[in-house]
């Protein structure tokens, strides 16, 4: 049996879902694929528990009582405890900050130092600092996973990775953000304005409370510039997209398009010359991509050799981002394993 | 089929428009976009249809021979088609600039303008379709469009197809 022990970082949406997802399908990742994945740390912004294999959910309990794990560990932050915590993946949750990337990229940057893979959701890091996390992840000879970067439970990256050795990439274009795509679609069928239609899906638990990030585009931008350099080989940070979002967006804009053929969807795209947008554009309706509705994701790469490849797939949520994650553990453990 | 385009110049009265429609639906063409302006007590209209060319031809002659009507141009119409969408204060910055301004590239015309304007204090939003003769008009066109949205504080809506162009260009 191959052992993979982990560290967890954040414990939000994606973090609980994580935890949720250790409970119920632990025993089933150990039957069918010989891995037991182990739980040897976690922290939040208020401390930390370190422990020789926790019960995710005792996690959850402690959690949600406390709000912070540091009622069962300690006030130590994760920094700290990664060093003297026992594992061999980090999972780095936090939340994305596109300025600094912080404080995920610290957590990373200190994974790599002591040795350990990192495994990550937060799109923060990679987006401000791509290049300098992978040379670091070179020199120590570990590996770095983000499958939950982009377009959550859609597989992208691993499928390039390990489905599409033989070609190259040249572009990348698609939708990339749910909320936005949500949005547009209850704009379009309902009528609604911008305002309605985000409020909608906020009840609903799609939308943020502050959804600026993903209504002014750099969500989508992030992912895009994780893309760029993942796939394409182009090395560049947030800066260097062009960004327009979807803030001025009208129904009137969106019926006129409809009546001339169009639906308007919010465009991410790069390409090999390090072209990088994100904009609102009319999509013919006959696209595939204009066909994706409601919270999907959709991403279409054209190759060299492959002609043209679709990839669609739920972007959000966090038993979905949680099974992107949790993916990326796995491989991880099938690359590397430490045999107990 | 083939495109064709009509340029008119029509007395400025009810039921003009009519005149010229009829005989074009009589002798089997299909309209794909007109637009009409003032010009004082006459009316300018621009016509862009498909039909055979034999059917055109027709049409060309019963329009001619229509009294109060002028000929001012007719032909192959243009190859090409852009959808455009505007959104912003676009009355207040003056519509009538903004396509005079893409009337003005060499090579394309604006026709088939949609607008709507829910409310004086909101934006409104327009659609309009641009006739471009050859990719350089294309790419002239969507630099002056461009560079009227970023003046005016428009947001401008591009095809797709055209954006991706458009970023390949200015690489």
């Amino acid at each position: 049996m191959r052992v993979v022990r982990l560290f967890v970082i954040g414990l939000g949406a994606v973090g609980r879902g994580l935890m949720r997802l250790l409970r119920e399908k632990r025993d089933q990742y150990a039957r069918r694929l010989n891995v037991r994945v182990e739980l040897t740390g976690v922290a939040d912004s208020r401390g930390a528990w370190i422990g020789e294999d926790l019960d995710p959910e005792e996690v959850l309990r402690v959690k949600e009582r406390h709000g912070t794990v540091a009622a069962a560990g300690d006030e130590r932050d994760a920094l700290e405890a990664m060093e003297d915590a026992d594992f061999d993946v980090l999972v780095e949750l936090t939340p994305t900050d596109i300025e600094t990337g912080e404080p995920g990229l610290s957590h990373i940057l200190k994974a790599i130092e002591l040795g350990r893979h990192v495994v990550t959701a937060n799109k923060g890091p990679l987006a401000v600092a791509y290049d300098r996390i992978m040379r670091a992840a070179e020199r120590r000879d570990v590996i770095i996973r983000y499958e939950a970067t982009a377009g959550g439970a859609m597989p992208v990256f691993n499928l390039v990775r390990e489905t599409l050795k033989s070609v190259d990439v040249l572009s990348i274009e698609g939708v990339l953000n749910g909320t936005v795509n949500y949005v547009l679609t209850r704009m379009e069928t309902e009528g609604l304005s911008l305002d309605d239609a985000l409020a909608d899906a906020q009840s609903r638990g799609i939308a943020e409370a502050d959804p600026s990030m993903d209504i002014e585009g750099w969500d989508t931008a992030c992912k895009i510039v994780i893309l760029a350099n993942s796939i394409l080989g182009v090395r560049c940070t947030i800066d260097d997209v062009d960004v327009t979002g979807i803030e001025d967006l009208t129904p009137e804009a969106i019926r006129i398009a409809n009546e001339r053929g169009y639906r308007i969807k919010l465009i991410g795209r790069a390409d090999r010359d390090g072209d990088l947008l994100v904009r609102p554009c009319l999509v013919p309706k006959s696209d595939p991509i204009a066909r994706v509705r409601g919270v999907m994701n959709v991403v279409r790469l054209e190759t060299d050799l492959a002609g043209t490849i679709y990839v669609s797939g739920r972007g959000a949520g966090p038993l979905e981002t949680a099974s992107a994650v949790m993916s990326d553990i796995l491989s991880i453990a099938e690359r590397s394993p430490t045999t107990r | 089929m083939k495109r064709f385009e009509l340029d008119v110049i029509l007395p400025d009265k009810p039921g003009q428009l009519v005149r010229i429609l009829e005989p074009l639906s009589e002798v089997g063409g299909n309209v794909i976009s007109i637009s009409h302006s003032r010009e004082g007590d006459r009316a300018r209209v621009h016509l862009v249809f498909e039909a055979d060319e034999r059917a055109a031809r027709e049409y060309s002659r019963r329009v001619s021979e229509l009294e109060d009507v002028k000929i001012l141009r007719f032909g192959r119409g243009p190859g090409h088609e852009m959808e455009v969408v505007l959104i912003g204060h676009i009355v207040d910055t003056d519509i009538k600039d903004t396509i005079d301004r893409v009337n003005a590239v060499r090579g394309v015309q604006v026709v088939d303008v949609d607008l709507e304007m829910p409310d004086p204090e909101r934006r409104s939003s327009a659609g309009f379709t641009v006739i471009y003769e050859d990719e350089g008009a294309l790419r002239e066109a969507v630099r002056v469009i461009e560079e009227i949205a970023e003046e005016k504080d428009l947001t401008v809506l591009f095809p797709l197809e055209v954006v991706r162009c458009a970023s390949s260009d200015s690489s």
